[in-house]
C-alpha cells in the first residue's frame, strides 16, 4: 500500500505514458505554480499565455487534457473552447475563472468545457480534477459493477464485499457508487458535495467526513485494509484491492 | 446674467410656442371682428342705397335731377353721391362725372371704382353703387364710398398690434425670468451634487416648499441618496468584518508556524503545528469562498433557473444530507407528515438556503437535541419553511443584527466558521424575494423561510 504522501503526488499507475496537458493561463505567476505542481505530479505540462497561440498549438490534437483561464488577452477562453469544439477536438477541457456572476460556470460548460473551477482554488483540488477528467469514470453494461473486492448490485442497491452481504441506506448507495466509478483517483470533498449532493457550499460542519466515515464502517470489518482512504488535505481515495 | 443659457430651457422655449399661439388667436379673432363689422357697415349700406334710390325713382321726373344734386347736400363728408345718366350715357347732374365702368345695370348694389370730382381734382375711390333705369329711360345710379370701411379696418389694425405686441413682450418676459430661476435652481443642484460626488455623501438636494416637478426630483433623488449612504455604511462595516475574520486566522497560523520554528523538536511536532497552521489557512479559503458565492448570489439577477421546486423531497434531501452528523451528535432530525408544497424557485438555490439553516442547527444545538424540518402552506397561499431547534438559538435584540453579513451572535467567536451561512441564506431569499423570520415556538428557537405564493 502506498503512504499517504506518496499518494498524493503519485503519477498515474494507470496511465502507460505520461499525459500531455496544455494550461492556457495569463497570469505567469498563477501559471508557473500551477506548472510546478503538475509537473511533479508527472504530467508533461505546455504553457500558452493568449487564446490565440492556444488555440493554434491545441488544434494539433497532441494534448489530453485542456486548462483554460476564462479571462485572456487577445482570444477569450470560451471562443477557445468554442472553435475547438467546432474543429470537432474532443479534448477534455477544465475551465479556470475568477468568479464574477452566478451564471459563469453554466456558461463554462456550456461552451464545451468539462469542468469548472473559481480561483482561488487549491493546487491539490486542480490536481483531482484533472486526474478525474483524464480518466473518464468507469461504465458498465452489466447490472454489477465490481472494483476489486467490493461489488456493487445496482438493480438490487446491495454491496457485497468478499463474499459477504453490505446493507446500504440509498444515500450510502449513491456515495459508494461514485467512488467505486473513480477507483484509485483521488477525490475532493468538494467534488463530492457537487457531484454527489449537488450542493455548492462549504459546510461548516464536517459533513462529507461523517458520510464517508459511516460508509466505511459498513464496508470495512476490524482487520481488514480500508477500502476508502482518507488523503490528508485533500479527500479520498478508493483503493482497488484484490 | 446668463441670457443666451436662458434662452435654450425648455421654459423659454415653451413660453415663444406659446407666445405664437396667442398672436395667431388674436390675428383670428381680429380678422373674424373685421369679417363681422364690415359685413354688417355693407349690409347698412346696401339697405341705405336700396331705399335712397327707390325713394328717388318715386319722384316726380320734373323734380328728380334737382332732387339728385340736393339730397345729400347735407353729407359733411361727402361720402354719398348721386347722379342721372343720360340715354346715350351723358351726365345730366349729380356728384360724378362719369358712368363707373363695370357697374351692372340690375337694380343691385355692386363695388365699384368711381372718380369723383374735388376742390383737388377727380379723386378714385372704392364705393358700393346702384344703378337703376328710371321710367323715361335715363340711368340713376346712388352710391357710397367705402372709406369708413378702411378707417374700420385701420382702427382695429391699430388695436391689434397695439395690443399684440405689448403681450408678447410681457410673456416673453415671464419665460426669460421663469427661464432664470429655474436655471439658478438648477445650478444650485449640480453644486449639490458636484459635492456629493466630491465625497459630501450626507449632503442632500434642497426641496423648497413648492413641491413643484423639480422638487418632487430633488426628494427622490434625496431618499436614493439616503438609501446609498446606508448601504454604503454596512458595506464599510462588513469591509472591517472581513478584515477582522481573515487576519485572525491569519495571524494565529503565523503565529504557530513561528512558534513550531522555534520550539518543535521533532518532525511530529512541526507536522502537528504545520497541520493546525494549514486549518486555519482553510478557514480564510472558506470565508473567501463563501463571500464571492454570496457576491454571486447577490449580483445575479437572474432567475433562469426558476422553476417548480418541490420542498418536501428539497427538505427530506436535506435531512438525508446532515442525518449521519446528527446520529453522530446524538440529535434527532425530525420530519412530520406534511401535505405537498411546491414553490416557484431555483432548486439548488433553495437546497443550499435549507441546508444551510439545518448546518447551523446541527452545529450549534447540543448533543442530544432535537432538530425539526417542516413546510406548511398558510393562509391559502404563503408558506413557511421552518428549521427549528432545541438549540440556544439567537436574543430577540440580536435577530436583526445576525442576518448582516459576518455578524456572529457570540461575541467571542469562537465557534469554528465563517459566521456567513446566514448572510448567503438572505443572499438566496432576496433574489426569490422570500423573506426571514425568527421566533420561539414551543422551547424550540426557529427560523422560518416565508415564501408569499406556494404552488398547490
Amino acid at each position: 500500500m502506498l503512504t499517504t504522501e506518496q499518494a498524493r503526488l503519485a503519477p498515474l499507475p494507470t496511465q502507460a505514458s505520461r499525459s500531455r496537458l496544455l494550461l492556457i493561463e495569463d497570469d505567469a505567476e498563477i501559471a508557473a505554480e500551477i506548472i510546478a505542481d503538475l509537473s511533479q505530479r508527472g504530467y508533461d505540462v505546455s504553457h500558452a499565455a493568449a487564446g490565440d497561440t492556444a488555440l493554434v498549438a491545441a488544434s494539433d490534437g497532441q494534448f489530453d487534457l485542456l486548462i483554460v483561464d476564462r479571462m485572456l488577452p487577445g482570444l477569450d477562453g470560451l471562443t477557445v473552447i468554442e472553435r475547438l469544439r467546432e474543429e470537432n477536438i474532443k479534448v477534455p477541457v477544465l475551465v479556470l475563472s475568477a468568479l464574477t456572476a452566478v451564471d459563469e460556470r453554466v456558461r463554462g460548460l456550456k461552451a464545451g468545457g468539462d469542468d469548472y473551477l473559481t480561483k482561488p482554488f487549491d493546487l491539490s483540488e486542480l490536481a483531482a480534477r484533472v486526474e478525474a477528467l483524464l480518466r473518464r469514470p468507469l461504465e458498465t453494461r452489466d447490472t454489477q459493477l465490481r472494483v476489486g473486492q467490493l461489488t456493487l448490485d445496482l438493480i438490487e442497491r446491495e454491496a457485497e464485499r468478499a463474499g459477504r452481504r453490505i446493507e446500504l441506506l440509498p444515500r450510502e448507495f449513491r456515495l459508494l457508487q461514485y467512488l467505486m466509478r473513480r477507483p484509485n483517483q483521488v477525490i475532493t470533498r468538494a467534488m463530492l458535495l457537487e457531484d454527489v449532493w449537488h450542493y455548492r457550499f462549504v459546510p461548516q460542519t464536517n459533513l462529507v467526513d461523517v458520510h464517508i466515515g459511516k460508509l466505511r464502517r459498513k464496508i470495512d470489518l476490524p482487520g481488514e485494509p480500508t477500502l476508502i482512504e482518507s488523503i490528508r488535505g485533500t479527500g479520498f481515495l478508493f483503493r482497488e484491492i484484490e | 446674467m446668463k441670457l443666451n443659457e436662458a434662452f435654450r430651457t425648455g421654459t423659454f422655449r415653451a413660453t415663444v410656442v406659446g407666445s405664437l399661439f396667442f398672436a395667431v388667436a388674436m390675428l383670428l379673432l381680429y380678422g373674424f371682428l373685421f369679417w363681422q363689422t364690415a359685413g354688417y357697415e355693407r349690409a347698412r349700406i346696401d339697405a341705405f342705397l336700396d331705399h335712397e334710390s327707390k325713394a328717388l325713382l318715386q319722384e316726380a321726373p320734373e323734380q328728380q335731377l334737382h332732387d339728385v344734386e340736393t339730397r345729400f347736400a347735407n353729407d359733411l363728408h361727402r361720402l354719398t353721391f348721386a347722379a342721372i345718366f343720360s340715354r346715350n350715357g351723358k351726365v345730366e347732374g349729380g356728384d360724378i362725372s362719369a358712368y363707373p365702368s363695370g357697374l351692372k345695370l340690375d337694380g343691385n348694389v355692386h363695388r365699384v371704382l368711381v372718380l369723383r370730382p374735388t376742390a383737388h381734382g377727380p379723386v378714385r375711390e372704392t364705393a358700393r353703387a346702384l344703378a337703376s333705369r328710371m321710367p323715361d329711360g335715363r340711368l340713376l345710379i346712388v352710391g357710397r364710398s367705402e372709406a369708413n370701411l378702411a378707417k374700420l379696418r385701420a382702427l382695429l389694425t391699430r388695436g391689434f398690434v397695439i395690443g399684440l405686441a405689448p403681450g408678447i413682450a410681457l410673456a416673453l418676459l415671464a419665460g426669460t425670468l421663469a427661464s432664470l430661476r429655474m436655471l439658478a435652481r438648477i445650478a444650485t443642484l449640480n453644486q449639490t451634487i458636484e459635492r456629493i460626488m466630491a465625497g459630501a455623501i450626507s449632503a442632500r438636494l434642497p426641496v423648497h416648499r413648492t413641491r413643484d416637478a423639480v422638487d418632487r426630483l430633488a426628494a427622490s433623488v434625496n431618499r436614493m441618496l439616503d438609501r446609498i449612504e446606508q448601504l454604503l455604511h454596512e458595506v464599510q462595516g462588513v469591509g472591517d468584518d472581513i478584515a477582522h475574520d481573515l487576519r485572525t486566522p491569519l495571524a494565529r497560523a503565523r503565529s504557530r508556524l513561528e512558534g513550531g520554528r522555534l520550539r518543535a523538536e521533532t518532525r511530529e511536532d512541526l507536522g502537528q503545528v504545520v497541520d493546525r497552521a494549514i486549518a486555519d489557512l482553510d478557514q480564510t479559503f472558506a470565508t473567501i469562498t463563501a463571500l464571492l458565492r454570496i457576491r454571486q448570489i447577490e449580483t445575479s439577477q437572474r432567475r433562469t433557473n426558476f422553476g417548480d421546486v418541490n420542498l418536501i423531497a428539497l427538505l427530506k434531501e436535506a435531512q438525508d444530507l446532515y442525518q449521519p452528523v446528527a446520529e453522530l451528535r446524538g440529535q434527532i432530525i425530525e420530519m412530520p407528515n406534511m401535505a405537498q408544497v411546491h414553490v416557484i424557485g431555483d432548486r439548488d438555490l433553495l437546497f443550499e438556503a435549507v441546508a444551510n439553516l439545518l448546518d447551523n442547527a446541527v452545529k450549534f444545538t447540543p448533543d442530544g437535541g432535537r432538530i425539526s424540518l417542516s413546510a406548511d402552506v398558510e393562509g391559502g397561499t404563503a408558506c413557511i419553511i421552518r428549521v427549528a431547534d432545541t438549540g440556544p438559538g439567537i436574543l430577540a435584540a440580536e435577530r436583526e443584527a445576525v442576518l448582516r453579513r459576518f455578524y456572529r451572535a457570540d461575541p467571542a467567536r469562537n465557534s469554528a466558521g465563517t459566521g456567513l451561512g446566514l448572510s448567503l441564506v438572505a443572499a438566496i431569499l432576496r433574489l426569490h424575494e422570500f423573506h426571514l423570520e425568527m421566533h420561539d415556538v414551543n422551547g424550540m428557537f426557529a427560523i422560518d423561510i416565508i415564501c408569499p405564493r406556494a404552488v398547490r
